[in-house]
């Protein structure tokens, strides 16, 4: 058998079988909920984002600048 | 979906963009459906299956690598929510008695599964199929109605792509004597489903 399922007739029989589609219903509340999940990502992405610029500003501020540096 | 849109839609989904996301489920969702429900033998198993294989895909979308290639990792997650399902229900490995589960019930009008099931042909290769070992099965889907390679089957299934090549050689062997069980010649048969 090679690499290729294409060259394999009785394999490239089964690709004939017919489609079952799930419920509308079903996964429309399955996307839904995927929808969900991501909103909260991206909201504790921005929360993070903001926290840790915070805590980036505050050590900016808390460190005198190379130049504020009495030189010898 | 080509390389570079696969890419773009990875990049997007680390950012958990919704609508790349709608655009992996537009792409995926019917074809991780039939492997599940063709695998399980049951339609409300195959659902809950899927609705699992896409909350886990979600939960981790900020965590994919950006080269990440969509299919082998969805249909990895589905084949092993599978695997667990079947081991919590210590399930037997066939389900030629099931595969009514597979229809839906209640229709009023005929859907095309059940249409082209109803033809003898089709009806007798999925009763073939979900007689074959899981394992077998899980194989066949994977190469033949997934068209990926046996090496990529290889991956989703965590074994060597040789012992899925055995493994595929067995299920063809086994699935050809299932259909000559029957009163017509495998040839025929295939002749029959084949364009």
């Amino acid at each position: 058998m090679t690499d290729d399922p294409r060259d394999d007739l009785d394999l490239r029989s089964l690709r004939e079988l017919p489609l079952i589609t799930p419920r509308a219903g079903r996964n429309q509340r399955v996307r839904s909920r995927c929808h969900e999940v991501l909103a909260r990502r991206r909201w504790l992405s921005a929360v993070t984002a903001q926290v840790l610029g915070v805590v980036r500003d505050q050590r900016t501020r808390r460190r005198p600048h190379p130049a504020a540096v009495p030189q010898e | 979906m080509d390389r570079e849109s696969e890419l773009t839609l990875v990049s997007r989904l680390r950012a958990a963009d919704t609508a790349a996301f709608d655009e992996v489920y537009a792409a995926f969702n019917a074809r991780l459906f039939n492997f599940l429900a063709r695998l399980s033998g049951s339609r409300e198993a195959a659902e809950d299956l899927l609705e699992e294989t896409w909350l886990r895909f979600v939960r981790q979308a900020h965590r994919l690598r950006p080269d990440t290639r969509l299919a082998p990792w969805l249909f990895t997650v589905a084949r092993n929510l599978h695997v667990s399902y079947r081991r919590s229900r210590v399930l037997e490995d066939s389900h030629a008695a099931g595969l009514m589960g597979l229809w839906p019930s209640g229709s009023p009008v005929p859907s095309p599964f059940e249409s082209t099931a109803a033809d003898e042909t089709g009806r007798r290769l999925e009763e073939a199929l979900g007689a074959l070992p899981v394992t077998s099965r899980e194989a066949l889907l994977l190469v033949a109605v997934e068209g990926q390679s046996p090496s990529e089957a290889a991956r989703v299934c965590g074994i060597s792509p040789e012992a899925m090549r055995q493994r595929l050689s067995r299920a063809r062997a086994m699935l050809a004597k299932k259909l000559d069980a029957g009163n017509e010649p495998l040839l025929k048969v295939l002749k029959e489903v084949t364009p």
